[in-house]
């Protein structure tokens, strides 16, 4: 079986991406919240995440431009954001891929439990991860690229086979700084690990966003096997192996001296 | 000497070149497990039990003997395979002394392991499988040597090592055995065969040497039967030593690992079920009936084929002279009914077939013909995979199709292995080369 671990080395043009993305039709993902709105807004922060799935197949990297447009950009240069994602049962992240990447100094994302990555959906259940990022200024505007890689898990045959979907549902996004956030409300605070998997606890500022992302989530297909030809299978696979079986002890009977 | 050196620089070459390829492509050189190794050796050194490393399935030896993957280089392990593959070329060369094989042709069978591009690539992606291997070649290389306990232990290691060559152990026994069908000179080829009497049965000369006599008539069935039942003292040796071995390992690691320990190394490649693609020929079967509950005749029919050839194989070729043979075809088979099948199981024959290939009344063209079938079968099953995989189509059919392809391609050339195989005495006298 071939497997692979996605690389994300290439950051390929991220700029590009973000200047697209600023054309990109934007609407308003649900839930809106009074207060975080007014939090944002008191703290002179709009953000916006653009999302998307790239590569096709059972392994698959979530993109997600996190911008935000700053009244007063140099307030939030030392600060990183922190992406809450909800991984459906249906995908699954290797912990082990990403402490690799961790190691490597291209992505911080640490599942909030342990993940069994050999699970099937029916088997699993949804789990957080959080994911880390700095920001990049340009001008006004401070972004993060984050790319992570989230694999499709095996999901259950079904009568008719085809594709079943996947929805990854917008992810929660939070802010912490190195000095510190005066605009934000304290009891809004969510706590966290500061900046790994591990290690002391941080308060971060949630954040309102805009994002691109339909209600009901991204959506990823995923092949599913054709229950009703299990009764054909059955027959031909023992067929097969049985008729193997008979067939070696024939040849070694017929080399028998 | 220089083949060594050459096949030594072909694979820091390749090891060279993996570094460069996992930095610039997708799909990696290095092998799955490689890294899995790697995070369990880091474990161990920090004090962990190496199955912290979720998928660690194998022995804890494996996470100690690659902890300078961490401390000198990540590339240690596949170089410290790759000196055991040229290990593994001196080993099959003597074996291949041993059993009597004119040095020209033991020559060419180890070069057939050096230069195989499979044990090349095996051994430079950082697949462990060449470990084992080497046990197995060295397993043999005790019992030619006449050493039965030393072959138990080694035996014993191996079965810790990887669960398979556990199979191997009637074979082992039989071949030990007084009884004539499986003693070494049967009377047809008792002249000719003088090197098995030195080797395997040197311990209880005596026995073997009636054995097969004239007073053989007269004796009777109870002194065969015996014979064949009451183990002899090489037998025992065989057993106690494979046996103590493997009880001391799993204890030893046992009181260190705990549970965790015995049922990743062990129980779970006894009930590994895996529902997601791959070679073997139960794969959709095992998809599509996957959360329901699986009927005890399936059970039944997944497992009694697989015992049935076992069985025959160990009693056909459960001899001295067809050892090597014997364990060729029986890990044909296990590979090939095995509910889970990955290309690094190939290794376990591939492996074999060096030190058999003497024995293969064969010629080259039909070894190029069978070696281009079994490939070609298995790019096969890799098209509709890699389209499931990395394009996200369904394709399990195909998939499944192409695996009782490949399962089929697998079946007749072991037929065809079969039919070619002669014990080394009955072997012409000009030289074959033969592949696969």
């Amino acid at each position: 079986m071939i497997m692979v671990t996605g690389s994300l080395a290439n950051q390929r043009c991220s700029f590009y991406v973000l200047l697209l993305s600023i054309a990109f039709f934007i609407h308003n993902s649900g839930a809106t919240k009074n207060s975080l709105n007014q939090q944002s807004s008191r703290c002179g922060l709009h953000a916006t995440i653009v999302r998307q799935v790239e590569r096709e197949g059972f392994h698959r990297d979530l993109g997600s431009l996190v911008e935000l447009v700053a009244q007063n950009p140099l307030e939030w240069q030392n600060c990183t954001v922190a992406l809450q994602e909800t991984i459906p049962s249906g995908l699954y992240v290797n912990q082990d891929q990403l402490l690799d990447l961790e190691r490597q100094g291209i992505l911080t994302a640490c599942p909030e439990t342990f993940v069994d990555v050999e699970a099937a959906q029916w088997q699993s259940e949804s789990f957080n991860v959080l994911v880390y990022s700095s920001l990049q200024t340009a001008l006004n505007l401070l972004y993060a690229h984050i790319r992570m890689p989230i694999h499709l898990r095996y999901h259950a045959p079904t009568e008719t086979g085809g594709y079943a979907g996947v929805y990854i549902p917008p992810p929660k996004l939070f802010i912490r700084c190195s000095n510190e956030i005066t605009c934000g409300n304290k009891d809004s605070y969510f706590s966290a690990p500061c900046d790994g998997c591990t290690g002391s606890s941080c308060s971060w500022l949630p954040l309102q966003f805009n994002t691109n992302t339909p209600q009901q989530g991204l959506r990823v297909m995923v092949p599913v096997g054709n229950k009703s030809l299990l009764p054909v299978v059955n027959a031909v696979t023992f067929l097969v192996t049985g008729g193997g079986c008979l067939y070696i002890l024939s040849i070694l009977v017929s080399t028998w001296k | 000497m220089k083949h060594f050196l050459f096949g030594l620089t072909i694979r820091l070459v390749l090891i060279l070149y993996g570094e460069f390829h996992d930095k610039t492509f997708v799909v990696p050189f290095t092998d799955v497990d490689y890294k899995v190794f790697t995070d369990a050796a880091r474990n161990v050194l920090m004090g962990a039990s190496p199955y912290s490393r979720h998928t660690y399935r194998y022995s804890p030896l494996v996470a100690y003997v690659l902890t300078p993957n961490i401390f000198v280089h990540q590339a240690f392990g596949k170089i410290l395979f790759s000196v055991l593959d040229l290990l593994m070329a001196h080993l099959i060369h003597r074996l291949m002394l041993k059993r009597n094989v004119s040095s020209q042709k033991a020559h060419l069978s180890a070069l057939f392991w050096l230069y195989n591009p499979i044990s090349v690539v095996i051994s430079t992606r950082g697949n462990a499988d060449t470990l084992s291997s080497l046990l197995v070649t060295a397993t043999l290389l005790c019992l030619y040597a006449g050493k039965p306990a030393w072959a138990g232990i080694v035996h014993g290691l191996c079965i810790h090592m990887r669960l398979y060559p556990v199979v191997f152990s009637l074979p082992l026994y039989l071949s030990l055995s007084s009884g004539s069908r499986f003693s070494l000179v049967t009377a047809s080829d008792r002249g000719k065969s003088n090197i098995c009497d030195k080797s395997g049965s040197s311990s209880e000369g005596p026995l073997t040497k009636d054995g097969p006599s004239a007073s053989n008539e007269s004796s009777g069935l109870f002194v065969e039967f015996k014979r064949i039942f009451i183990p002899n003292k090489s037998q025992i040796k065989l057993v106690l030593g494979c046996s103590s071995a493997l009880l001391l390992l799993t204890a030893a690691f046992y009181w260190l690992y705990g549970y965790h320990f015995l049922f990743e190394s062990m129980i779970f490649h006894l009930v590994r079920k895996d529902i997601r693609h791959n070679f073997s020929v139960y794969f959709y079967l095992q998809y599509l009936s996957a959360g329901a509950v699986v009927s005890i005749w399936q059970r039944i029919l997944m497992f009694v084929p697989q015992l049935f050839l076992l069985l025959a194989l160990s009693v056909r070729y459960g001899r001295m002279v067809d050892l090597p043979f014997c364990l060729l075809a029986q890990t044909i088979v296990i590979v090939m009914y095995n509910p889970v099948i990955t290309s690094q199981y190939f290794v376990w024959f591939l492996s074999l077939l060096p030190a058999c290939i003497p024995m293969l009344d064969l010629t080259l063209k039909q070894a190029a013909f069978h070696s281009v079938v079994w490939i070609v079968a298995q790019l096969a099953w890799l098209l509709p995979a890699y389209w499931l995989e990395f394009r996200g189509e369904d394709t399990f059919v195909y998939i499944w199709l192409q695996g009782i392809a490949f399962f089929c391609a697998n079946m007749t050339l072991l037929a065809r292995l079969i039919e070619a195989y002669k014990p080394v005495q009955e072997v012409a006298k000009k030289p074959k080369v033969k592949s696969k």
